[in-house]
């Protein structure tokens, strides 16, 4: 009984990201019922995001309930920074995946208490490539680029900057002594992302800073929100 | 630095399709990379070749169709051919647009070998 070998031929589309899509559907299904917004931060290595949280959860802990779960390859470095500001924080180590999916995500949230927490920090894995395919259910994308970076990296890293938010330029208080071209770098943003909102700090100097925080409380949902919806 | 990661879900995907059809082996197995999807063919490639020794893939041959960015104007409802993610509506300059293509990444096609007296 061996029958002759017969080619057959599947015409699909499968998206490869369709498991990713799930986990990140079902993270913002559970924000949105509990009132929390999620904020993803995504940067090149050492760009700062880190320094950016470290002052966001000490200056504004009193008005604001905040949490932060960090993304790294090794090391519980992050977390440790961000301790002792009254704010959950967790680690991620991804071990070689170069990236946070919505599925670690869930993960670290599940670990979390996460109960009337207004807004929860993810720190991605410093990447400007891999993260921008991997939606983390997140309601706002945030993208950092540091001054010593130079003013072509949204040009070079389109599909990112693409998707932010809000673009945080930071290191300005190192603008004179690189001789940096804002200007230019402000058009390569408008390039890739014409409708992102930009934003200048420095986390050393806290310049800027206010317009960071502004920006924040635009994203808090208001108390009662929740309520409203079912009503 | 991904693509292993993607590649291996095509792999699972494709293999479950393979058992479900009571297919023998894998021929051909095609993915539809959207040129600004960030993913780099020659990564996929090298994945593929390192994964399918001892699989229902040892034969297989992968192809990698690229697929180019099409964009269009929230503004003016143009749609049109463009080299990056922004790019301005010929039309109407604006720059409110969205990606029709050029950003997927997906499993496409699926070349099965299965025995006559097997198949249903
Ligand atoms: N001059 C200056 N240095 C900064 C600033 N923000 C962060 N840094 C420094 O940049 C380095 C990397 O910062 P970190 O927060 O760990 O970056 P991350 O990898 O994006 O989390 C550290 O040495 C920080 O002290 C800033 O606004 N100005
Ligand atoms: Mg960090
Ligand atoms: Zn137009």
């Amino acid at each position: 009984m061996t029958g002759t070998l017969l080619h057959q031929t599947l015409d699909l589309s499968h998206s490869l990201l369709q498991h990713n899509a799930g986990s990140a559907d079902a993270n913002r299904a559970f924000f949105l019922e509990k009132g929390l917004t999620a904020i993803s931060i995504v940067s090149s290595p050492g760009a700062g995001k880190t320094a950016l949280l470290e002052r966001t959860l000490t200056e504004l802990r009193q008005e604001i309930r905040m949490g932060a779960i960090t993304g790294d390859l090794q090391t519980e470095n992050d977390a440790e920074r961000l301790q002792n500001r009254g704010a959950p924080v967790l680690q991620i180590t991804t071990g070689e995946v170069c990236h946070l999916e919505a599925e670690m995500v869930a993960k670290a949230v599940e670990k979390m208490d996460t109960e009337g927490l207004q807004l929860l920090f993810i720190e991605n894995v410093g990447n400007l490539v891999c993260p921008a395919a991997f939606d983390l259910g997140e309601r706002s994308r945030v993208v950092m680029l540091s001054i010593t970076e130079g003013e072509d990296k949204p040009l070079k890293y389109p599909a990112l900057f693409a998707q932010a938010e809000l673009v945080v330029v930071t290191k300005c208080d190192l603008t004179h002594i690189l001789d940096f071209d804002m200007h230019n770098l402000l058009q390569n943003i408008r390039r890739t992302a014409p409708q992102t909102k930009v934003i200048m700090v420095s986390a050393r100097t806290g310049h800027g800073m206010t317009d960071w925080y502004a920006w924040l409380r635009t994203q808090v949902v208001p108390e009662g929100w929740a309520v409203v919806q079912q009503a | 630095m991904h693509e292993a990661g993607l590649m291996a879900e095509a792999m699972n995907k494709a293999e479950t399709l393979a058992m479900q059809c009571n297919a023998d082996a894998v021929a051909g197995l095609t993915l539809r990379v959207g040129v600004l999807s960030g993913v780099a063919l020659q990564a996929l490639q090298f994945a593929f070749d390192a994964m399918k020794p001892g699989t229902v893939f040892e034969q297989a041959e992968l192809r990698l169709e690229q697929v180019l960015p099409r964009l269009s104007c929230r503004d003016c409802g143009m749609e049109y051919a463009a080299q990056e993610r922004g790019q301005r509506c010929p039309v109407c300059k604006g720059s409110n647009t969205s990606l029709l293509q050029g950003g997927e990444l997906e499993l496409a096609k699926l070349e099965l070998i299965v025995r006559e007296d097997r198949t249903s």
